[in-house]
């Protein structure tokens, strides 16, 4: 809807020559002997534009609303609709791919397989940031962590978002045999003591 | 041939050619004006409106003009009185 104030002498042809080139008025309202305000739509406006330039008639555009308020909008900042659209198709392209890996250790045991070192047995699976999403199979991942290394007792993958979630748990084997070393090393000292 | 004379119940029958001029008054503020051929005159107090067989007027107070069309409007406001044109014989 636009709302235009439109000034002169006979208002009323001119809004019947309007009326004869098919614009429709919502709603005409007088303000004043020489003034009316008149909402109408775009083709009733462009229809007294013309009208107004022809016959040397003052008119203003009071106000714009409604999808013809969204249009000229549009159309003054013609960038805007295309730069909606752009960053649409990049958001979209942006989370079809990850970009962050995060690898957390399940465990309170000590572990020998540091951070780095999963994210380089990853990367030697071809999972790096930055890869698409369709590319990767949690369950395959999963399968060739585990046969990577020895390490491990426990792995998971799970992607959320544009994350990977990797989660590690240490062997219990490695454990067993840190248990046993210390053990070892325990009575070797107590028999260090004894023939002492 | 005989000249039939149309039956007295018929005689609403003239009123849907289309061309005559048609009032719908809703309350005291509201009118609808279908058929007319053009605005003459619109001010706060009265609104003109040419028709076939002379001008309708619509007196009244605050007067609006509403859905104008090339043949329809309403005249919306504190309408007093409708002046229909006088039909020439």
């Amino acid at each position: 809807m636009i709302r235009l104030r439109v000034k002169g002498l006979m208002l009323e042809r001119l809004l019947d020559r309007a009326l004869e080139k098919g614009a429709r008025f919502r709603s005409v309202a007088r303000e004043g002997p020489r003034a009316v305000v008149v909402d109408t739509d775009e083709h009733g406006f462009r229809a007294l534009a013309e009208l107004c330039e022809r016959f040397s008639m003052q008119y203003e555009v009071v106000e714009t609303r409604g999808p013809e308020a969204l249009r000229r909008l549009a159309k003054r900042r013609w960038t805007l609709l295309p730069g909606i659209l752009l960053c649409a198709v990049l958001l979209f392209l942006y989370t079809q791919r990850i970009w962050r890996i995060d690898i957390s250790f399940e465990s309170d045991r000590p572990v020998e397989v540091t951070e780095a070192e999963v994210r380089e047995m990853l990367a030697s699976l071809g999972v790096v940031p930055g890869m698409e999403k369709r590319d990767l199979d949690t369950d395959v991942l999963m399968l060739d962590l585990s046969a990577k290394s020895e390490e491990f007792s426990f792995v998971g993958a799970r992607v959320k978002g544009v994350r990977l979630l990797v989660e590690v748990a240490p062997s219990l084997r490695r454990r067993r045999s840190t248990t046993s070393t210390t053990r070892a090393t325990s009575s070797q000292a107590r028999t260090a003591s004894s023939s002492r | 041939m005989r000249n039939r004379k149309r039956p007295e119940q018929l005689a609403w029958l003239e009123d849907l050619s289309g061309r005559e001029v048609r009032v719908t008054a809703v309350g005291a503020g509201r009118a609808l004006i279908e058929n007319h051929t053009g605005i003459l005159e619109y001010s706060p107090a009265r609104v003109l409106v040419r028709c076939p067989k002379g001008a309708l007027a619509v007196n009244g107070r605050e007067l609006q003009l509403r859905e104008v069309r090339r043949d329809a409007l309403i005249v919306a406001g504190a309408i007093d009185s409708v002046e229909f044109p006088h039909d020439s014989p």
